[in-house]
């Protein structure tokens, strides 16, 4: 769809809103490691952090080697004191790729899901 | 989309809305004498017993699609089939332990409360006290929805308050209006007399405008939360099913308008001005319930300020006032001058229903909206307002900066200032890209680089280079640009800074990784050169005002010099990648680079200050940069992309 003249876009004459902090879906703010990053000690604990609150009880994160089995310590949590940390431990790891898997579920009920690698290399 | 969800939302939305209509109709529209009279002289059962009727059904369907609702919600959640979320509890779960089970638990027990006072109302109708609990009852049913919406997740506590405040009123007018519709045409179409009739009609706009009102005010408060901008409105999915219930309610609208100053003036001369008001009262309902499914829909998808828009218009408005001339002012001003005599004609037009006024007013209004908006028109590209899907890091600088060797430097040249060896074959001059591209919406670089620029020598590079590596291009050209802006910057804040430092790991010893931007906190970058930096480095690591100041201290070596010692406090493990696009960061004006500079990150990462060389004798740096720390902007969610730009 196009239209050849700026009139079509009129909503009156005020100012360009800025975009204001919204809410909505759980979408990945960052993590720790960081995703794609190569890191040189094991962590302890994965951290990810989310654009909102997540409901506790239907969101959570696995991490898997590079053969696919799962080597967290199975403690997913949504963290006490900020309701969009999402975390998990892990033992310590050995060099190596790694892949972080999280389904999360926003306070307003949105599922939103995705994946990312770190690698460690000492 | 799942089209269970969307309907059991819209139904329920629906319900909630007529049974609240319902009695704020009886309360407001239609007083206790005039339904006694009414009563008294119509052979129909009265609109008591239609309005309970009425409000009974919608109570019941309420329930069934608010039931469904959280059973489609439970098996959205757990991601499990309907047998599965039903059978081993997940429903419970969903009631027992999240938010929006809370809060349907709740309003299960206000939609008992309100069955119960709706039972006692048609024991006594007349009594204002059970008229009140029923329209109390039935508001809070009503309003409490807000909680069940994108509003409802907003993290930080003043906006989630105000979003939802806006949403629960926004609900309540809508109710309010499309609600109380069916008790109108009821009433219209069994009236005892053309004065009765006029009498609901015009206490019903009075409602009507009441409501318009609140649903305007609080409308635009929730696009600005949701959509955000003219990008998103027109360029998402989500934004462009707004506009389309914009576009319903605007028709509403005339419909209403048509009813307050055409018909009802008419209803007691002229009896077949009952039966139009009748119809568009009817066609108002029809757009509502349209509107309400729209809604239906709207709550499950994506809001437009999450998504990238894809803009549908070869022009964008750029509102910056301080870039008119005086004559564009004044033309500007002229248009609302010349609008406000249009909106005239057209009330006069629609009151004295002469089409040959109203029409030429329309066109009129039509016209000085197109003029007043095309002085800010300028060109626009699908992607104009696309956000970045690759992060604006390190990583991607490199990697962007990379392909700019390989296929731009010749004409752009090595720098990017346009001044490669090729340059000077051109018929014209490649754009000087480390001055323009901070100035450019990095959807419009995007653009440019994949389609080139017509009539002249900027070839387009898509598909030889994918969305992503375009993408990278982008950053690295944010980077060098930001890297050329720093120059300027000065041990003072720069509050207009448009140097933007891009986000990159480190790792201290025993903390685990960090990040510049993920920690949300003011840093100081220490460009180090050994031994030159020695005695600064040893000075910021035994001086805690910066620590206390909240001042991270990152210490990264520039390229050349070797890193600190294994176990000097201040040592951080970084990329190689890290020191070459640092370094870049801390030229002189003349192009040398600095052996030691230190840079001032805000917690949106935007380079803020920035001193090149060690501290003098009798200097207090630290003295200075906890002072500058102290007028940095705070973090914002805003994606530093948009601190700038058009
Ligand atoms: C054959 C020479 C040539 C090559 C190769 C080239 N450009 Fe250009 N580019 C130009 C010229 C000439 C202009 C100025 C066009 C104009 O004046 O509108 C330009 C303009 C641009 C602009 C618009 C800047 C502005 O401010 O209007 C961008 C962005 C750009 N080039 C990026 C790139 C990138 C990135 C690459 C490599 C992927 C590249 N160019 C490769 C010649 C070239």
């Amino acid at each position: 769809m196009k239209f050849g003249h700026p009139a079509v876009a009129l909503v009156g004459a005020c100012a360009w809103f800025a975009s204001a902090p919204a809410a909505a879906h759980a979408f990945l703010d960052h993590a720790i490691p960081a995703v794609g990053s190569t890191v040189h000690e094991s962590p302890q604990s994965i951290r990810l952090w989310f654009t909102e609150q997540l409901e506790p009880a239907f969101s959570h994160v696995q991490v898997v080697d590079a053969s696919g089995k799962e080597i967290d310590k199975g403690d997913s949590h949504v963290d006490a004191s900020d309701a969009s940390v999402l975390a998990v431990g892990v033992p310590a790891l050995a060099p190596g790729k790694y892949r972080v898997q999280w389904r999360v579920v926003s306070v307003d009920t949105h599922v939103t899901e995705g994946d990312f690698t770190f690698e460690i290399k000492p | 989309m799942n089209p269970a969800l969307v309907a059991a939302r819209a139904i329920h939305f629906g319900a909630s809305m007529l049974v609240f209509g319902e009695w704020v109709f009886v309360a407001f529209v239609a007083g206790v004498a005039w339904r006694r009279a009414f009563a008294a002289s119509t052979r129909t059962a009265g609109l008591d017993r239609h309005a309970f009727v009425f409000a009974t059904a919608a109570l019941a369907a309420s329930a069934l699609s608010g039931i469904a609702w959280v059973v489609l919600e439970a098996m959205q959640m757990a991601g499990v089939p309907i047998a599965q979320a039903v059978a081993n509890g997940t429903v419970f779960v969903v009631l027992e332990k999240t938010e929006f089970g809370h809060l349907f638990a709740w309003r299960a027990l206000l939609w008992l409360a309100l069955a119960a006072s709706l039972v006692a109302l048609r024991v006594k109708p007349s009594s204002r006290a059970r008229i009140g609990v029923a329209l109390l009852g039935a508001g809070a049913y009503l309003a409490t929805l807000a909680a069940a919406g994108h509003a409802a997740a907003a993290s930080d506590g003043s906006v989630r308050a105000m979003h939802v405040g806006a949403d629960a009123l926004h609900l309540l007018a809508a109710g309010g209006w499309l609600g109380a519709l069916p008790p109108l045409v009821y009433c219209l179409m069994h009236a005892p007399s053309a004065q009765a009739a006029a009498r609901v009609a015009r206490r019903f706009s009075v409602l009507g405008i009441v409501c318009v009102a609140i649903l305007i005010a609080s409308g635009i408060v929730n696009s600005l939360f949701l959509v955000g901008s003219f990008a998103a409105l027109f360029g998402t999915a989500y934004g462009q099913l707004l506009v389309v219930k914009l576009a319903l309610f605007a028709v509403m609208l005339a419909l209403a308008a048509t009813n307050r100053l055409r018909l009802t003036p008419r209803l007691a001369a002229d009896n077949s001005s009952l039966r139009s008001l009748a119809r568009n009262a009817r066609l108002e309902l029809a757009g509502g319930i349209a509107i309400v499914a729209i809604v239906g829909a709207l709550g499950t998808m994506v809001p437009g300020a999450h998504r990238s828009p894809r803009w549908p218009f070869d022009y964008a408005l750029d509102f910056t006032l301080g870039d008119l001339s005086a004559a564009a002012l004044a033309l500007l001003i002229a248009c609302a001058v010349f609008a406000l005599a249009a909106v005239a004609l057209i009330i006069t037009g629609m009151r004295r229903s002469a089409l040959r006024l109203s029409i030429p007013g329309c066109i009129a209004l039509v016209v000085l909206a197109a003029v007043s908006t095309s002085i800010f028109a300028v060109p626009a590209f699908p992607t104009t307002f696309a956000t970045s899907p690759v992060p604006y890091t390190v990583d991607t600088v490199s990697q962007g900066a990379a392909s700019f060797a390989k296929d731009c430097s010749g004409c752009h040249g090595a720098d990017a200032r346009g001044d490669g060896p090729l340059a000077a074959t051109l018929p014209k001059k490649p754009a000087n890209l480390a001055e323009h591209a901070l100035h450019h919406p990095e959807g419009n670089l995007f653009w440019w680089i994949a389609h080139g620029i017509a009539e002249t020598p900027m070839p387009a590079f898509s598909p030889q280079i994918g969305d992503d590596g375009i993408w990278k291009i982008v950053q690295y050209l944010v980077a060098r640009a930001s890297a050329e802006a720093a120059t300027s910057i000065g041990p003072r804040v720069d509050t207009a800074s448009m140097s933007r430092a891009p986000d990159f790991g480190y790792e201290i010893a025993g903390e685990g990784q960090r990040t510049l931007a993920g920690d949300r906190t003011p840093a100081l970058i220490v460009l180090y050169t050994l031994p030159q930096s020695d005695a600064r480095l040893s000075q910021l690591a035994s001086d805690h005002r910066l620590v206390h100041g909240k001042v991270r201290v990152i210490a990264i070596p520039l390229p050349g010099s070797p890193p600190l010692p294994d176990d000097a406090a201040l040592r951080a493990q970084v990329e190689p990648a890290i020191p070459t696009i640092y370094a870049t960061f801390v030229r002189a004006a003349d192009d040398r680079t600095a052996l030691h500079a230190e840079l001032l990150v805000d917690a949106n990462g935007i380079v803020r200050a920035r001193w090149l060389g060690v501290p003098t004798n009798g200097v207090d740096r630290d003295a200075q940069i906890v002072a500058a720390a102290q007028h940095l902007p705070a973090h914002s969610s805003m994606p530093a992309s948009m601190h700038h730009g058009h």
